[in-house]
């Protein structure tokens, strides 16, 4: 078993422990609700299968093939939250069904454990969560600190998953404007892609720059382990009309790892250390949103100041760079056919990669995405498809469900993707597959 | 010198109170009592929704509401709370002193705020036959009113008053016909026609009952029916507190859409 492989079977372990250890707390408490019928606890879950049928090879050149499980299960008990999610593969033929990390999909994470204090004017919440900002559906330039992870939104049926952090967020909000303060603890592994990693990609890797340049080539291997990060935001945001505003300054700090007990809650002797950081990383990001009468458009914006930006430990690889980067979002939503039509136009320009060396390009993306849902809410139809415009590679997703009943749900579907191994959207193709799924609300 | 008095302040009493009728017969003072009537501050409701399709087969949504007003302008919130799969999905609708109210829908999937269009405004909400038109405060000022005779329904008498938008592009509906008790100005049951004159929906007050003891008139049970569709919502209130001191406009706003509990029923005024 290689490095990799243990400290991510150490971190499942881990969080399974954890996660199993706050389920048996909070099915105590449950259980003193169904007693003594005194504390308000809700309680909700979902169970589900799916069978999934790659088209091409994956990377042991065999057909993929799979059946997976999954568990996730949320209480609410006084102001606290807690959420998880267990899912492993029941079967598979081929290899695992793999992120593009290489890593199996069967996985334990606590996804949310935060106690919450909630007043008529803003709230205060400490724990492991994650932090929406953005209202971006697929892209994500201003969410910036739990983006939808792109893999999972790419080749799993988890379109919406984020990974959560250890945070303290405190909103103070107004009728026509809030603010918004969060400082977030990131001590979880990165994944830096070295040539073996799906992620290499020659013109991005830091080695043919060397070349280019007349030094001595640095080979990079996969760095599996990061210095955690601190990172804290305010945000303003102001509600004018038809307008919607919002600036956020956010700063990351980083520092050498150090051993200390990993607790679902924030490690406050860690946060002391803040001022033996080594590094400042600050950005910006301003959002303005729009609703003309029957569409709803979206802008956001976003300038990072630094040679060396945040690497995000929930943001997938390929938007992982050491650049500067200017980023640039267009959503757009109009309501189509008694369905729901959305596109969102994406854009980056980058530049500045270090000192004496400047490589300028751009990178961006279209998407158009379709659902309609029947009136009494019975069957949903989804229609999604990705383009990059540069690289000409994309996915198109297709998918049907049906409600038979408010707690069972069904769904059948199919993702393709193509375009070259390089592409951010190409190298994705060995993942092409169709899919069918059952989903049971407990 | 006496008769002709006589005779001048009959006729002068006559004009007066037929004057008098005629303003109270005037659709559009019916529709203001009706926008004006008094609805009960800071109330808190608990909801069961009963949706029937054409088999007959039925499926049940439970809510929560909570309304309030400031500055004169109604404020309201809707979060289902049945059954799971939709737990926490919230509405938010604000009314505006002109124009169209601005209406929002809190996701709890996807953990963020939409606002509603004006061109989603004719689709179904959440699954009912009510569309998010429905739901919203809709100005007297938008529609031409016509009061057309006073009528009989379930033996009661009724005012019947014919609406239709001054804009076409504002609503779904090409006219509306709602028969009002003119005792307690509480619509009994509204008519709507379709733009291309087809009879598209029929809403019915079913139970009526006055709270005690601030007296205002409720409307415990009723139901929207789509008749082209053939397809039926019932609401049912079975919790009410009106006066509740935790329902302030400050839970009115899309920040607070995110929020895990509102608050709780203190008593019930509908025993």
């Amino acid at each position: 078993m290689d490095h990799k492989m243990r400290t991510l079977l150490k971190l499942n372990l881990g969080a399974s422990l954890r996660f199993l250890a706050l389920s048996f707390f909070a099915f105590s408490i449950w259980g003193g609700s169904v007693s003594g019928g005194s504390l308000d606890v809700e309680t909700n879950g979902e169970v589900y299968w799916q069978a999934a049928q790659g088209r091409g090879k994956n990377q042991s050149e065999q057909n993929l093939w799979a059946l997976k499980a999954g568990l996730e299960i949320w209480w609410d008990a006084w102001g606290a939250r807690l959420e998880g999610l267990q899912e492993e593969d029941l079967h598979y033929r081929g290899k695992s069904y793999q992120d593009l990390e290489g890593v199996p999909t069967p996985r334990s994470e606590v996804r949310w454990a935060t106690i919450k204090y909630e007043q008529s004017q803003g709230s205060l919440e400490l724990g492991r969560q994650e932090i929406i900002l953005g209202r971006s559906n697929y892209f994500q330039v201003a969410d910036m600190v739990t983006p939808v992870d792109f893999q999972q939104a790419v080749v799993t049926d988890k379109s919406r998953y984020r990974t959560p952090l250890d945070a303290l967020r405190i909103r103070y909000t107004r009728t026509a404007w809030d603010l918004d303060f969060g400082l977030i603890q990131d001590d979880r592994l990165n994944q830096y892609p070295g040539q073996n990693s799906l992620w290499y990609q020659p013109e991005q890797n830091p080695c043919n720059l060397f070349e280019a340049a007349g030094q001595a080539c640095q080979v990079v291997p996969d760095q599996t382990e990061q210095p955690a990060t601190y990172q804290g935001y305010l945000r303003l945001r102001a509600f004018l009309g038809a307008f919607d505003f919002s600036l956020m300054h956010f700063e990351g700090y980083e520092r050498e790892p150090s051993f200390g007990a990993d607790f679902v809650i924030l490690n406050f002797k860690s946060l002391l250390e803040i001022s033996q950081t080594r590094q400042r990383v600050p950005s910006t990001v301003a959002t303005f949103s729009y609703t003309w009468d029957k569409h709803q458009w979206d802008i956001e914006l976003r300038r990072d100041f630094q040679a060396k930006r945040l690497n995000l430990a929930s943001e997938a690889p390929m938007f992982q760079e050491p650049h500067n980067i200017d980023y640039g979002l267009l959503a757009w939503r109009y309501p189509l056919f008694d369905g729901d039509l959305s596109s969102e136009l994406y854009g980056r320009y980058i530049s500045d990669y270090q000192k004496g060396q400047t490589q300028d390009r751009s990178q961006s993306f279209f998407m158009i995405d379709y659902s309609k849902e029947t009136h009494n809410q019975r069957y949903k139809h989804i229609f999604r498809q990705v383009v990059g415009i540069e690289n000409k590679d994309g996915l198109l997703h297709l998918e049907e469900s049906h409600r038979w009943t408010d707690q069972l749900h069904f769904q059948v579907g199919a993702d393709w993707i193509w375009g070259k191994d390089t592409a951010p959207l190409g190298r994705y193709r060995q993942h092409s597959r169709v899919f069918l799924g059952m989903k049971y609300h407990l | 010198m006496k008769p002709f008095l006589y005779l001048a302040i009959s006729f002068l009493l006559t004009v007066h109170s037929g004057l008098a009728v005629a303003q109270e017969l005037n659709g559009k003072t019916i529709m203001q009592k009706v926008y004006d009537r008094d609805r009960g501050k800071a109330r808190l409701e608990a909801a069961q929704l009963t949706l029937v399709n054409p088999k007959g087969e039925t499926r049940l949504r439970e809510t929560l509401t909570l309304t309030s007003k400031t500055e004169g302008l109604e404020l309201r919130l809707i979060r289902f709370t049945e059954p799971k799969d939709i737990n926490r999905t919230t509405f938010l609708n604000l009314e505006k002193q002109e124009g169209d109210d601005d209406q929002y829908l809190y996701l709890p999937a996807y953990k963020q705020v939409r606002k509603i269009s004006s061109s989603e405004r004719s689709r179904s909400f959440m699954g009912t036959d009510y569309t998010y038109e429905d739901i919203l405060t809709r100005n007297v000022e938008a529609d031409e009113h016509r009061f057309i005779k006073s009528e009989e329904l379930d033996g009661r008498r009724t005012y019947l008053v014919e609406s239709i938008p001054k804009n076409f592009d504002s609503s779904a509906y090409g006219r509306m016909l709602h028969w009002v008790l003119p005792d307690s100005w509480v619509i009994l049951r509204s008519d709507f026609y379709d733009q291309r004159g087809l009879l598209q929906k029929r809403y019915q007050a079913l139970k009526l009952i006055q709270s005690d003891p601030e007296k205002i008139w409720v409307v415990q049970t009723s139901v929207m029916k789509n008749l082209l569709e053939n397809h039926q919502t019932t609401i049912d209130i079975k919790k009410l507190q009106l006066g509740h001191p935790e329902v302030e406009p400050q839970l009115f706003t899309v920040q607070q859409l995110e929020r895990r509990s509102y608050p709780e029923f203190q008593r019930n005024d509908l025993d």
